[in-house]
């Protein structure tokens, strides 16, 4: 995968949790329901612009209960992309949430 | 044996054998750890991680193999990540932890996950209230969802995954026990998955959808209401409905269920555990075929003949007519002008004052069971005798054990037997089916022995020689005789048999290794066997025999008779050659002068007439009246009726104005199961009760009160000869011992009645049961209600945490197994062989060049799926022929078909199935109209079969 500076940690981690989800075969609990519901919130904070106060602390909460309880390595994987992405960038998370606050006042 | 292994869990020592799972292990000690997916019937998948749990093994030093130490105790090292309980087996010195924070977060993470997609529509959903989901949710999950969308699962809901089950796409929350239920117990692999990840969902795969006899226990085991039935949705909340324990009567498996009623009404049939009989399993004839029970042409009052109308009357008149009959016939024509045949869906009570009436009353041995066609099999006495040891359990059965199914069908005949004989299978048993065409049971046997039509006694030779041969006859008791006339009977060479019965000698030498090498050995036998004659199920006793494999629990001969309580009509003596407990007529006459009768009357030590010589008795002036209890030879054999509009008297007691009680002088309306006290003995001599779930319906009585009433009312008349009427009915005197007072002096040719009715209560006619019918010794009816010694293995508090919310908890009783003759010293077997029969009137014929085969069905002509929805799976009445066969004769799937016998001619659709061996066609016997007893001539029929007019559709 080739990505410059300008890509956002956020659309990264939408758009590789967005390929698990896809490939999440659906067996067990965490990695099907836990990579869909990532992508319903990374798509409303990325895509909609309608990124709000508790979706960091939502989504941190979600790959902590995916990972290590996960069946196969997919649903671990699934974890790394987001996980990452608010450790390393958490910044950029908290950005979209303000960008909406002051859209929104 | 598997070994023990100590482990501890949550601080807890405990000791388990090898190969349990953690679930399975700390639910021995009380510890619940939570689970959706696992199944204690079904393999661990690890699918939903809901029982995850914090596990550490010992740490090993590398140089000494040893457990490290420190400070005395083994050093622990703990799995980085939490493991699911029900994939772990346990080790030696494992420490499992199932309720530190780390392992709650991950249960209420899951639940969380879980409910993402879940409905949560409780308040319309058929499992709340005995939810799991509902129930863990409470115990484990989180008080409040994250999931803030208003999108959650939304798909059309219900969709029907077969007629009787339907699925809520948005409840599921694909654990999968649905689908592996139908692979792996049910091996009818219909149900599966489709697409993948939240896509992913159960679809029915088969055609029709969900072709399985088992469907109903799904919905059983389904944690949540995502698998309801279309028989009980939406008709009630579970806290309204009031379980009352009763049984399945519809097969000899016996199957322990409850009656979930609301007011009068059977809202749904659940499974009630019991390990010796059912496990949790019922099949859906016990689920869905009970309607019967309510509908609403049920017999309310008593009906007598009037010209060409049958009109209400009242008990008393019914009663007294019936007597001033039964008394005219007696005294002009004898007791042995009177006939009785019983159902076998009526309880010991009915049956055993039956034929109480028959031969101490009447002092006829004229009765019988069976409908009277040509194709009567014959009462098996041999599967009582050699029968499966007490403390038999099917479901518990392994490695070590083997069982031989021959002549039979379980999935037809005994449903729920299928599913134990599939689990031994997976738990490392062999399976031996032997059979003239497929059957379900091939898929899981371990040897398929396929024999030509009418050769099984062959067969069961050919293994009787190598059993012979190889265990020898040192160990037999010295009570076994007619060894030498066996030896005789195998003395041709083994290729004889090989090339009669079509089967391999490698085949019949392996089948014969299996069966004598087990540890534990059981045959069972059904009815395609014992249409082959005795002489089989006599050499499948000696089989068992000389093979060391009777007399002890888990060992034995296991007999597929047709109804639920097939052997308690044997027992009860209900048939024209034995008395009760299958004593010969003279000593059962004996015992009843003992027990306070008089010297028998002859007709009561002369055998009396079975079914098949009443009817031609009705029609040669011999019988003269006839009783008729639960059964519809109209319906079942229509050529009776001749016979029966003949009869002089004809009573019938029955719950339906069936064809058979439209031709009665009077009929007597019954209690149906669920409306009465009673006991039922089943396939394997367990003895249980059955008792009143709702009223019923208008003047209905217990068949016995009504056989009673007869009784009482012809004693009346005897005695009013004397004197004036009305002793009789006084209350009955608790008898003590054998010494009992025969009620007035009956001054007729029969034998004057032993002890006296009057019985308040079918448990007081238990009692006498236990008293009189030998076999039935200590079986107290209060003590059927025993439940605490086998509740199962090691079960735990709070079930639901297992099976899905649903109560199978059976503390209401599992009946009791009388000890079969062969376990007791003393008893003494005759290896004799019989004749083999050949009862094909007109076997060689050219002109008929077919021989029936012919199976029992489930989903049958069955008066008693009246008001099921089963009905629209009885098939309609077919013949199937080979397609070689059909070939010759240009017959194609569909057409309608002439099938003649000497007998009689018929018109059939056409079946085409390679399941059918060639020069053959299958007949069902029990198909709606019964098609099949118009054209046998006995056991074994041929028949010639041509092509009528065109195709039909
Ligand atoms: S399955 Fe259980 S939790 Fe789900 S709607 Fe039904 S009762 Fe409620
Ligand atoms: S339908 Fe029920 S048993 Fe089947 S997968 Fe879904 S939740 Fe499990
Ligand atoms: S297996 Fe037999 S007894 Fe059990 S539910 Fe089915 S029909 Fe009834
Ligand atoms: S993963 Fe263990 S119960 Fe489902």
């Amino acid at each position: 995968m080739v990505l410059n500076d300008t890509v956002s940690a956020p659309h990264l981690a939408y758009k590789m949790d967005e390929f698990f989800k896809h490939e999440s075969c659906g067996k067990c609990t965490p990695c099907r329901e836990g990579t869909y519901w990532l992508v319903k919130v990374l798509h409303r904070m990325v895509e909609e612009g309608d990124a709000r106060a508790g979706d960091i602390e939502t989504l941190h909460a979600i790959y902590q209960q995916m990972a290590g309880n996960c069946f196969c390595l997919l649903g671990e994987s699934a974890v790394m992309p987001i996980k990452s992405a608010l450790n390393l960038f958490p910044e950029e998370f908290e950005a979209l949430v303000h960008e909406k606050d002051k859209r929104y006042g | 044996m598997a070994e023990d292994i100590t482990l501890i869990i949550d601080g807890v020592k405990l000791t388990v054998p090898e190969g349990t799972n953690v679930v399975d292990a700390a639910r021995t000690v009380g510890i619940e750890i939570p689970v959706f997916c696992y199944h204690p019937r079904l393999r661990s998948v690890g699918m939903c991680r809901m029982c995850m749990v914090a596990v550490g093994i010992p740490r090993i030093d590398r140089d000494t193999g040893q457990c490290l130490l420190e400070n005395n105790r083994p050093v622990i090292s703990m799995f980085p990540r939490l493991q699911t309980a029900c994939t772990t087996l346990v080790s030696p010195g494992m420490v499992v932890m199932t309720s530190t924070d780390e392992v709650k977060r991950a249960q209420r993470g899951i639940l969380e996950f879980l409910l993402t997609s879940h409905p949560l529509d409780c308040p319309v959903c058929d499992k709340g209230g005995e939810c799991p989901l509902q129930n863990l949710t409470m115990g484990w999950g989180p008080g409040t969802s994250r999931f803030e969308y208003h999108n959650k699962m939304h798909f059309e809901k219900p969709v029907p995954l077969g007629d009787l089950i339907l699925l809520d796409r948005e409840r599921c929350i694909l654990c999968g026990r649905c689908v592996r239920f139908q692979d792996e117990l049910a091996d009818d692999p219909v149900l599966g998955f489709d697409l993948r990840g939240r896509d992913w969902h159960i679809i029915s795969k088969s055609d029709p959808p969900f072709d399985s006899k088992f469907s109903g226990n799904t919905t059983d085991i389904c944690p949540v209401g995502a698998l309801t039935t279309t028989d009980f949705r939406f008709r009630s909340r579970v806290w309204e409905l009031r379980s009352v324990p009763s049984l399945c009567i519809h097969c000899p498996v016996g199957c322990n269920v409850n009656l979930d009623m609301r007011h009068r009404e059977v809202m749904r049939v659940m499974p009630r555990e019991n390990l010796a009989v059912n496990d949790i399993w019922i099949c859906d004839k016990g689920r869905f075929g009970q309607h019967f029970v309510e509908s609403s042409e049920r017999l309310t009052t008593p009906l007598m003949r009037r010209g060409d109308q049958l009109v209400q009357v009242s008990w008393e008149q019914a009663f007294e007519t019936i007597a001033e009959r039964f008394v005219a016939i007696q005294r002009k024509h004898g007791g042995t002008a009177l006939a009785g045949i019983a159902g076998e869906r009526l309880s010991n009570e009915d049956l055993y004052l039956f034929q109480r009436l028959f031969r101490e009353v009447f002092g006829s041995n004229n009765l019988d069971h069976r409908i009277g066609t040509p194709g009567d099999l014959p009462d098996d006495d041999i599967g009582v005798m050699l029968g499966v040891g007490s403390g038999t359990s099917l479901v518990t059965l392994g490695k070590g054990t083997t069982v031989l199914v021959i002549g039979a069908n379980p999935e037809e005949e005994a449903p729920v037997y299928l599913l134990h004989l599939h689990q031994m299978v997976k738990h490392g048993g062999e399976l031996v089916v032997a059979n003239v065409r497929p059957t379900k049971l091939d898929h899981s046997a371990t040897l398929s022995l396929r024999y030509r039509p009418g050769t099984a006694t062959q067969l069961v030779r050919g293994l009787l020689r190598v059993v012979l041969e190889e265990a020898g006859t040192k160990h037999l008791s010295q009570k076994t005789t007619g060894l030498a006339e066996l030896r005789a009977a195998l003395n041709h060479p083994m290729a004889s048999v090989v090339s009669a019965t079509g089967v391999s000698e490698d085949d019949i030498r392996a089948a014969a290794h299996t069966f004598l090498q087990a540890e534990n050995a059981v045959i069972i036998y059904g009815a395609e066997a014992m249409a082959e004659g005795t002489a089989l199920s006599q050499d499948l006793g000696s089989l068992a025999l000389i093979a060391g494999k009777t007399g002890k629990a888990n060992n034995g001969l296991l007999a597929l008779l047709p109804w639920g309580n097939s052997r308690g009509v044997l027992d009860m003596g209900v048939r024209p050659d034995r008395g009760p407990g299958y004593a010969p007529l003279a000593s059962a006459a004996k015992e009843r002068e003992g027990a306070g009768g008089r010297k028998a009357a002859e007709g009561a030590v002369q055998r009396g007439l079975s079914a098949r010589e009443m009817w031609n008795g009705v029609v040669e002036g011999r019988i003269r009246g006839m009783y008729l209890m639960g059964i519809d030879p109209a319906s079942a054999y229509p050529a009776t009726r001749t016979a029966l509009e003949k009869v002089d008297f004809l009573v019938v007691q029955d719950m339906f104005l069936t064809p058979t009680a439209q031709m009665a002088d009077v009929v007597l309306p019954a209690a149906a199961f669920a409306e009465r006290e009673g006991t039922y003995t089943n396939a394997e001599r367990r003895v249980q009760r059955v008792r009143p779930a709702r009223p019923a319906p208008g003047d209905c009585r217990p068949d016995w009160a009504m056989v009673q009433g007869i009784a009482e009312a012809v004693l009346a008349l005897l005695k009013g000869t004397d004197e004036e009427q009305g002793t009789a009915k006084e209350p009955r005197k608790k008898l003590k011992g054998k010494k009992r007072e025969a009620p007035g002096g009956a001054e007729t040719a029969t034998e004057s009645p032993g002890p006296s009715w009057g019985y308040l209560t079918a448990s007081e006619v238990a009692s006498e049961i236990a008293e009189r019918v030998p076999g039935y010794q200590g079986i107290a009816y209060t003590r059927l209600a025993n439940a605490a010694s086998r509740g199962g293995w090691g079960r735990q508090p709070n079930e639901s945490f297992y099976y899905g919310g649903t109560c199978y908890r059976n503390s209401e009783g599992v009946g009791i197994q009388y000890p079969a003759p062969a376990e007791l010293s003393g008893a003494g077997f005759s290896l004799k062989p019989r004749e083999v029969e050949t009862t094909s009137a007109s076997g060689g014929d050219t002109r008929y060049p077919f021989l029936v085969v012919t199976q029992r069905l489930l989903y049958d002509g069955d008066p008693f799926l009246r008001d099921s929805q089963l009905l629209a799976h009885v098939p309609a009445p077919y013949v199937a022929i080979n397609p070689s066969d059909a070939r010759s004769l240009g017959v194609q799937a569909g057409d309608r078909v002439r099938v003649a016998s000497v007998a009689g001619v018929l018109e059939l659709a056409a079946r085409v199935s390679d399941e059918v061996p060639a020069g053959c066609v299958l007949i069902p016997s029990n198909l709606p109209g019964a098609p099949l007893s118009m054209v046998q001539t006995g056991l074994q029929t041929r028949v010639a079969v041509s092509k009528v007019g065109g195709r039909r559709e």
